[in-house]
């Protein structure tokens, strides 16, 4: 499979990244993926996935060699009032900040650079950095709130030829800078896709920065997605997702905590179904004193599938008065799904407030009995309560707007879910 | 037996005590009143040792120097502070710390230590002088205690170890009128010629079980005024603006 | 053929003089050692082969580094297999000759003289007084039909009890540490209870006196039959003056059809000195088979000594409705290292576990629980619960907790909690306000949040296990 790739990236470097400015760090990059591969069981961030064996399933990898496609897009959320940008099949289709002071945002594109060192030991971030297309680099300005959200749009029309995309966002929200992004990846074409996605954050001294990820995907795709989040003083990150509808998907959320009083919030729903497996992994690093951070991460699943949860909390010896809090909860409907999940505390200071807690189980029996003889037929009565057991995840969104979209939007998916 | 003289304490750089003055001589019952914030837990934490104030001033306890000596020293000597909030400590057993620090002043004073079934005796002797319920022994210290409860044991332990200074920071805040007369109980069946009491307290209520012989109003950190027990009523109606 | 047999036995005759009584095994790990201690050891073929067999394993396998306490790299042929490292005349001839500091800790435990002596391999002529008192409580076993002997004796008696459950529970084929057990063990202890007898006593290493010295790599194997019920004490309860030296033992316990096995260890090793220099590498493998229905195991472990501690006792729940517990004490002080924890795996149904660990991490120390939760598909209504607690005492040390959590069953329910905190100022003021100084108020309030853990203890283990909890963080609160 690697060999294909690099016949792939060789191909790629032709046609489509010869005009980059970055093209040399790009090489750099594939090779050092070629040299380690894809994420193997050994690697303890993997322990509980075997991606080899679910990357092998996908044959024939191929990467975009066409820049233009033509695409009459339509706003595919239409609940509440936005901003856009939109990317088609990888590539810049077009935007809009109606809603904006274009003065106060600069946007740009990643291919211009900055380059990327070859480092680290992530295989897929290295992959992407070989791979990404046009990537988007966008600054809100100092002082800036945004007044609508921000929905970057990945629009994907997959075929045999076309199937592997590689995604890249560098967000940069400056000293008292406010900004909603809502990134949704929508596939338009039943062919399965390979998506492959870094992002980087960086939010300065008492800015806000909420992440929300809303997938519109098949369950054959694959989706990997890096979170890697920066945050100064009195700043915070916020990042929700709601995973749904891919034969594998991880969000990879690394939240460093450098300065006093910043707080990173990773919370998230899983709903696996039909062979399924879906993993949130977060790393949070205290290193700032009276630090704060919060994950939550609720799991439904059924017919044959898996759920991951791998939190870790690190505080460094500097960062006292930490507060971190970690809670993973499962519900497991069939006799084939599987929970695994390893909440963990590294912990060098000792005047800090940690704890996290895991359960994992079926429905509480005694509470469908209760709704059944208040008349609920035992169907409803389940939907109810897995609906009751992850709306308390969607409670933790601070955006009105968009909290009551996840809880439409969850209705619609239990719906379609048994 | 305790004399502070021109007492000064500031807390990251807040001024929170100016020049405090107080004599209390042995066998008498000083009240010390005063709004919030005036620096009455400041002092009791003071007189018992907490650390992270800046000191300036002397206080003489029993002919001694206090600040000479450690907090567990002064409780050796017979100094005992009832907690305006007594902490809770997971998994100790009550009855186990009152028997671990009952000998370890013991100790100190050169008496025999008791053994289990010694201090059983006395504690449930106690509990019942004191009607309070010998159940809470058996509990975790002060773990999921309520108000009430909290404060009955801090009255028990200090008609357990017999103290010579007692000093009662707001333990009447929070109580209910039958657990106020349990702590007014305990005070008065310890009042002898040879122990003192300082009670520190915001409404005038434990004094109407408890007589006074001196009320002191403490405000922006001294006393402003010192008067025998009718000045409490009086603050009760007037309220301390007047002062 | 014939002729490298000859060989063999001519570099036999060579290596090893005939005068049993006075030599060591010489330094190094081959088959020639294995084949040494199993000569001088009287064993059956079947013995060695098994031995050897282990060996040949041990040459695939590679020491495990994934652990969070890194060590230097030991020299495996560098030590000693048979005989303990210090002959008798490096040994120290009289208590006067030893450490005050180990005297004074003695005390404070409250350790006869007898014992301590014993404890540090001083040659006592004098019959020791508990060697009648062993022989009584020998009889009265007998009596019961409880098999209590060091393992090598049961090699010789017992082979049909041995062959069938020796590495039953811990394969020859584990992991480095308990497959170098499994070819150069020295000696340990053998439990057989028979069906539906309750053991009437608490077994411990300390009555089994005089067994040969068991050395660095022991191995316990105790079969609980149907039925029957055993408390088995493992007391390291005095610090043994060793310079950096590798423990790998092994325990295997099986408890079949409504049996019940309670296993308590107090382990206070030499933990090297307040600069983290020697002590003892505590790298032991610890598993139980609850292989009947209804059965059940009980690990307690009060871990205080050693410069690492590396082990993980857990619990094989195969019979429906067994039972196994972990409760663990877990104190690292000075440079002191643990990474210990326990693994449940439920396969019957209805099988039950509960996990409760305290950490306590002071000076520059590191203390890591590490565990896993794996819930079989076919372990219906499997029940965990997990609490994990850590108290860290200054800034220099860490607590770290890692919990592996694999359900595969809708029916079964996991709780896991975990929290760190440290002595508040205010909880220390309070015990001072009491008369208190600031050793008993850490002491009382540590053996507060120890106490889920010290009250599984049988009573004569406990009031040791509360002084050590003590002793062991002196010095840690300034």
């Amino acid at each position: 499979m690697i060999e294909e790739l690099k016949n792939t990236f060789d191909k790629f470097n032709k046609k489509i990244s010869i005009k980059d400015k970055i093209v040399h760090t790009r090489l750099d990059n594939f090779n050092a993926f070629a040299k380690i591969g894809f994420p193997g069981k050994s690697l303890e961030d993997w322990k509980f996935s075997n991606f080899n064996k679910i990357i092998s399933k996908f044959k024939n990898i191929r990467v975009n060699l066409e820049e233009k496609i033509e695409l009459e897009f339509n706003n595919f959320i239409t609940e509440f009032e936005h901003n856009k940008i939109v990317f088609v099949n990888g590539f810049y289709n077009k935007h809009s900040f109606e809603y904006e002071n274009e003065d106060k945002i600069v946007f740009d594109f990643l291919k211009n650079g900055p380059a990327y060192k070859a480092s680290g030991n992530n295989s897929l971030n290295l992959l992407n950095n070989a791979f990404f297309t046009d990537g988007l680099l966008l600054n809100v300005k100092e002082g800036y709130s945004f007044q609508k959200p921000l929905i970057v749009y990945n629009v994907f029309k997959a075929n045999k030829n076309n199937n592997f995309f590689n995604h890249k966002l560098i967000i940069n929200v400056e000293k008292n800078a406010n900004l909603e992004l809502v990134n949704n990846n929508i596939n338009l074409n039943s062919e399965p896709i390979f998506l492959n996605t870094s992002n980087f954050f960086h939010v300065e001294k008492y800015a806000v920065l909420k992440l929300f990820q809303i997938n519109h995907l098949n369950n054959q795709d694959l989706n990997y997605n890096l979170n890697d989040a920066t945050v100064l003083e009195n700043g915070v990150f916020e990042n929700f997702i709601l995973t749904c509808n891919n034969e594998f998907f991880k969000n990879d959320v690394f939240c460093f905590l450098k300065e006093n009083y910043s707080s990173g919030f990773i919370n998230g729903c899983i709903l696996a179904n039909n062979n399924e497996e879906h993993e949130i992994k977060t790393f949070t690093k205290h290193i700032g004193e009276s630090t704060k951070s919060y994950q939550k991460v609720k799991s439904v699943l059924d017919k044959n599938s898996k759920s991951i949860f791998q939190g870790k909390i690190y505080v460094d010896s500097h960062a006292q008065k930490t507060d971190g809090y970690q809670l993973s909860k499962a519900i497991i409907l069939d006799q084939n799904s599987e929970f695994d999940s390893k909440p963990e505390l590294e912990i060098y200071a000792d005047d800090v407030k940690c704890s996290h807690g895991s359960t994992s189980g079926n429905l509480d029996e005694n509470a469908i009995f209760y709704l059944m003889s208040r008349g609920l037929s035992r169907s409803d009565a389940r939907k109810l309560l897995i609906k009751g057991f992850l709306e308390d995840v969607i409670e933790t969104i601070t955006s009105e707007k968009i909290k009551k979209y996840f809880s439409k939007r969850l209705s619609i998916l239990l719906n379609e879910y048994r | 037996m305790l004399k502070i003289n021109n007492l000064s304490a500031k807390i990251e750089n807040k001024q929170i005590l100016n020049g405090l003055n107080l004599n209390v001589k042995a066998g008498e019952i000083h009240a010390i009143m005063g709004p919030n914030g005036s620096g009455k837990s400041t002092l009791a934490n003071i007189l018992s040792g907490k650390k992270g104030y800046e000191i300036s001033g002397s206080i003489t306890y029993q002919d001694k120097d206090l600040f000479k000596l450690e907090i567990e020293e002064r409780a050796h000597n017979g100094l005992f502070l009832a907690f305006q909030y007594p902490l809770e400590i997971p998994g100790v057993n009550t009855s186990n710390f009152l028997k671990t620090s009952l000998n370890a002043i013991r100790k100190s004073n050169g008496k025999k230590e008791l053994d289990a079934l010694e201090f059983l005796k006395i504690i449930k002797l106690k509990a019942a002088e004191l009607k309070i319920d010998e159940k809470i022994l058996n509990r975790q210290l002060n773990v999921g205690f309520s108000g009430g409860e909290k404060k009955k044991n801090e009255i028990l332990q200090m008609s357990l170890y017999e103290p010579n200074m007692v000093i009662l920071d707001e333990t009447d805040s929070g109580l209910d009128i039958d657990a106020l007369k349990i702590v007014a109980n305990g005070v008065n069946s310890l009042r002898d010629k040879k122990r003192s009491f300082l009670i520190i307290t915001h409404y005038q209520r434990l004094l109407d079980y408890i007589k006074p012989d001196f009320v002191h109003v403490l405000m922006q950190g001294k006393i402003a005024k010192t008067g025998c027990s009718d000045l409490a009523l009086e603050l009760e109606k007037a309220g301390y603006e007047k002062i | 053929m014939r002729e490298k047999e000859l060989e063999k036995i001519k570099e036999y005759k060579y290596g090893f003089s005939t005068d049993i009584e006075d030599v060591k095994a010489p330094k190094g790990l081959n088959k020639k050692v294995i084949q040494f201690i199993s000569k001088i050891k009287n064993e059956p073929k079947w013995m060695l082969d098994w031995r050897l067999k282990a060996y040949d394993r041990l040459q695939k396998l590679t020491e495990p580094d994934w652990q969070k306490p890194k060590y230097p790299k030991i020299n495996y042929q560098d030590l000693y297999y048979y005989s303990a490292p210090k002959s008798m005349k490096d040994k120290p001839k009289n208590l006067e000759d030893l450490d005050p500091k180990l005297l004074e800790t003695y005390k404070k435990l409250g350790i006869p003289l007898q014992e301590q002596k014993k404890l540090n391999n001083i040659a006592v002529d004098a019959v020791f007084d508990s060697v009648s008192v062993a022989t009584t409580f020998k009889e009265k076993l007998t009596e019961k039909g409880i098999i209590f002997c060091p393992i090598s004796e049961a090699i010789q008696k017992h082979p049909d009890l041995v062959k069938k459950y020796l590495g039953s529970v811990i394969p020859l084929t584990d992991h480095y540490f308990a497959t170098l057990n499994s070819a150069v063990f020295t000696d340990g202890s053998f439990v057989y209870i028979p069906k539906n007898v309750r053991c009437p006593m608490e077994l411990s290493t300390y009555f089994r006196i005089n067994a040969s010295e068991t050395g660095q790599f022991e191995r316990t194997l105790i079969i609980a039959d149907e039925g029957s019920y055993v408390s088995y004490l493992e007391g390291c309860t005095a610090p043994m003056r060793d310079e950096n030296q590798l423990h790998a033992a092994n325990v295997e316990l099986i408890a079949l059809d409504n049996a019940e096995i309670k296993y308590s260890t107090v382990q206070n090793w030499y933990p090297g000195d307040k600069d983290g220099k020697g002590g003892i590498y505590n790298f032991v493998t610890k598993r139980g088979a609850c292989r009947g229905k209804n059965s059940k195991i009980s690990w307690t472990q009060v871990e205080t000594g050693s410069a690492i501690t590396w082990k993980y006792p857990s619990c094989i729940l195969q019979g429906d409705n067994s039972v196994g517990e972990f409760y663990s004490i877990a104190i690292t002080n000075n440079y002191q290292k643990a990474d210990t924890g326990t693994k449940m795996i439920h396969l019957g149904k209805n099988t039950k576990s509960k996990i409760i660990s305290k950490g306590i991490s002071a000076g520059f120390a590191d203390n890591t629980y590490r565990g896993l939760v794996d819930i079989n598909r076919k372990a219906e209504n499997a029940r965990n619960y997990t609490q994990c607690d850590s108290l860290l005492m200054g800034s220099k040390c860490g607590a770290h907790t890692i919990p592996y959590i694999k359900n595969k069953n809708s029916s079964s329910n996991i709780e896991h909690e975990a929290t760190t905190s440290k002595i508040s100022e205010e909880q220390l003021f309070y015990c001072n306000q009491r008369g208190l100084n600031q050793e008993e108020a850490v002491s009382l309030i540590v053996n507060g949040f120890c106490k889920d853990v010290l009250q599984q203890l049988p009573m004569e283990f406990a009031v040791e296990a509360q002084k050590l909890v003590g002793i062991s963080l002196e010095g840690s609160v300034g």
